[in-house]
């Protein structure tokens, strides 16, 4: 599925990004009463000060790990689509946890929540990693249909019996200040949720590249019957990843409440997931890549949230650089209209 | 309640419909949810603004396939990942409606312009006095009796014709039909058009019938017309079968809401629609299983 040829893989990136440029600064350009304005706040905002700067690296942070989830599951040839579900169900049910047993010490509550988020969304996305493997249901669908059934049943959580407060804000009741992980540039939102990041990938990285799970992980991505054949359990495989896929969603959840927003609001993860996606996408097969994608992806956002300050389109603008990263992220060469191109009818190989 | 689950399944049926030809020439649509989006977003616009229900549809369907039109260029001619392109189709059609709707309408919420628009209902006149039969089968919108001969036509062409035939080996064996001198791609190309045409189709069905534009009109649909593809294992009749299942699930939902909207909660029946495609696409594909484990 994804390129491994170098010179398609900066063709298809370099497409990519440069169309979601172009296509970002049209629709400021139509959108905004002024668009000179809006245009340089696009691409200096997210530098402009250190708050802005530091909720840029802040966001970048947890795309590195939506990232992992999704290329976790990309280098075995799985389809997470999933991960909109499984971060906000991590994101409430660290909030959860932390406001039912709010009498543990800091670092203790911290890592038992990680843990529960992680738990939690771990087992909704092995779900579809246990029906694949046994009935052979696509992961691809029921994974999007189980995230698609728990993001209301969410909502319903914080907008119901978890309110907290009046306001229009559909909020949660905050977490103890015991559990808020350490700010790293104040006024911004960055924090420790950053390092915690960068540890992630790097533990990863290795897992990936230089392990034997990593290697076999991969084979399954490129022919799961040869992986059959050589002797790799790939149900295991399909099982475990899924669940590991899931659990890194619901990790980079949790790191958002404890990091940022120290409590769980309707709605707030949405598009972490598909960001996560765009990210392993542009990242291709390296690992290591998903550090500068993940920037990238982080300072697009902030660049389209600097630019429409005040009106409240960054959520559709954000979905349009998503939609055409994806439209341009997989696609090899343009080739002319000779549709008697031999070998590309398996469209799910690696 | 009869009569009101067949209309509701009308947009489900034709929807997959079109999918079932994209999933039988190997090139599974999975865009279904954002052409749904822009047939309705379209269909009510230009029915509203030009007084033709028949404009309207064809302006549904048109911006469908343009957006289909995309999707083949990206997966076909650009050899990008179907599933990948698909999705940005979804999010194309997400993010763009809103843009468009404040722009021209004003609101990124409920569009519904002062005269009303509802699709001609055909066979009004006949009964025969007994009224579960004629719930079933008289006095439907247009799109019901539509959908029923897209169904038997979809069945016609795929068993029946030369080209149904090749789009089927084009799922199967792209090598095979170049052997035999075809081009699969061609297939794969026609059935992204239809699946968006069918989508468009869909879509003006729903927003023609609800006789506004809500946001999130698709609501899923595309997701669940996609999973009826699958309950119906893949032939034109089962998914009839598929569809009106769903119209039934969904009018049932749509009941237990009011009933329960009374009561003060009402957000997590949101997830209704998916609980039930997500249960009855395993259920699908547990049949399968067994099926293929007794061949």
């Amino acid at each position: 599925m994804l390129s491994r040829k170098p010179s398609e893989s900066l063709f298809s990136v370099g497409l990519a990004v440069g169309a979601a440029l172009v296509c970002a600064v049209g629709i400021i350009a139509v959108f905004s009463s002024d668009p000179a304005g809006a245009l340089r706040s696009f691409f200096l905002g997210p530098f402009a000060n250190r708050y802005a700067a530091g909720n840029m690296l802040n966001t970048a942070g947890l795309f590195i790990v939506t990232g992992l989830a999704a290329a976790a599951a990309f280098q075995t040839g799985l389809f997470n689509l999933g991960g909109e579900g499984q971060v906000y169900a991590g994101a409430a049910a660290c909030t959860l946890f932390l406001l039912r047993f709010d009498g543990l010490p800091g670092p203790a509550g911290i890592i038992l929540a990680l843990l529960c988020a992680a738990i939690c969304s771990a087992f909704i996305a092995g779900i579809s990693g246990v029906l694949k493997r046994c009935f052979d249901t696509d992961e691809l669908i029921s994974s999007f249909l189980f995230s698609g059934a728990l993001i209301p049943v969410i909502d319903y959580l914080i907008s119901g019996p978890f309110r907290y407060g009046a306001g229009n804000l559909l909020s949660t009741a905050k977490i103890k200040p015991a559990f808020h992980l350490a700010e790293l540039l104040p006024p911004s939102h960055m924090n420790s949720s950053f390092i915690i990041a960068l540890l992630l990938l790097f533990v990863f990285s290795l897992l990936f590249r230089r392990t034997l799970p990593g290697y076999e992980m991969k084979i399954i991505g490129l022919n799961r019957e040869f992986a059959r054949y050589g002797g790799i359990n790939v149900g295991l495989y399909t099982v475990t990843v899924m669940m590991l896929s899931g659990a890194l969603h619901g990790l980079s959840g949790s790191l958002f409440v404890l990091g940022t927003h120290h409590a769980a609001i309707s709605g707030f993860t949405a598009g972490m997931g598909w960001n996560g996606l765009a990210v392993a996408l542009i990242a291709k097969t390296k690992p290591v890549f998903i550090l500068p994608a993940a920037f990238l992806i982080a300072y697009l956002e902030a660049g389209a949230r600097a630019a429409l300050l005040g009106s409240d389109f960054s959520l559709q603008i954000n979905m349009i650089i998503q939609s055409i990263i994806f439209f341009f992220i997989t696609v090899t060469a343009f080739k002319k209209f000779s549709f008697l191109r031999p070998g590309k009818g398996e469209h799910r190989a690696l | 309640m009869l009569f009101n689950s067949i209309e509701i399944s009308a947009p489900f049926l034709i929807a997959a419909l079109g999918a079932l030809l994209t999933e039988r020439a190997g090139v599974l649509n999975i865009a279904l949810e954002g052409l749904i989006l822009i047939g309705a977003f379209f269909a009510y616009a230009v029915s509203a603004a030009s007084g033709s229900i028949l404009l309207g549809v064809a302006a549904g369907c048109g911006a469908a396939v343009l957006l289909s039109t995309v999707l083949s260029l990206f997966s076909l001619r650009g050899g990008a990942n179907i599933f990948i392109a698909g999705l940005a189709a979804n999010l194309a059609a997400a993010g763009i409606i809103p843009l468009l709707s404040e722009r021209f309408y004003g609101t990124k919420g409920v569009i519904k312009l002062v005269t009303s628009f509802k699709p001609p209902r055909l066979l009004a006149d006949l009964n025969t006095g007994v009224s579960f039969i004629d719930d079933i089968f008289f006095g439907h919108s247009l799109f019901v009796y539509g959908a029923l001969l897209l169904t038997v036509i979809t069945h016609l062409f795929l068993n029946n014709t030369r080209a149904g035939l090749r789009m089927r080996a084009a799922g199967i064996s792209r090598e095979f039909l170049r052997s035999r001198g075809v081009c699969a791609g061609h297939y794969q190309w026609a059935a992204l058009l239809l699946s968006g045409a069918a989508c468009g189709l869909a879509g003006a069905a729903l927003s023609l019938r609800l006789g506004a534009f809500v946001p999130n009109v698709s609501g899923g649909r595309g997701w669940i017309a996609l999973v009826v593809v699958f309950i119906g294992f893949r032939r034109p009749f089962g998914i009839l079968a598929g569809a009106l299942l769903f119209g039934f699930a969904e009018n049932f939902t749509g009941y237990l809401q009011q009933v329960l909207q009374g009561s003060g909660s009402g957000t997590w029946l949101w997830s209704v629609p998916y609980l039930l495609t997500a249960a009855a696409f395993v259920g699908a594909s547990v049949i399968q299983k067994r099926r293929e484990a007794g061949q």
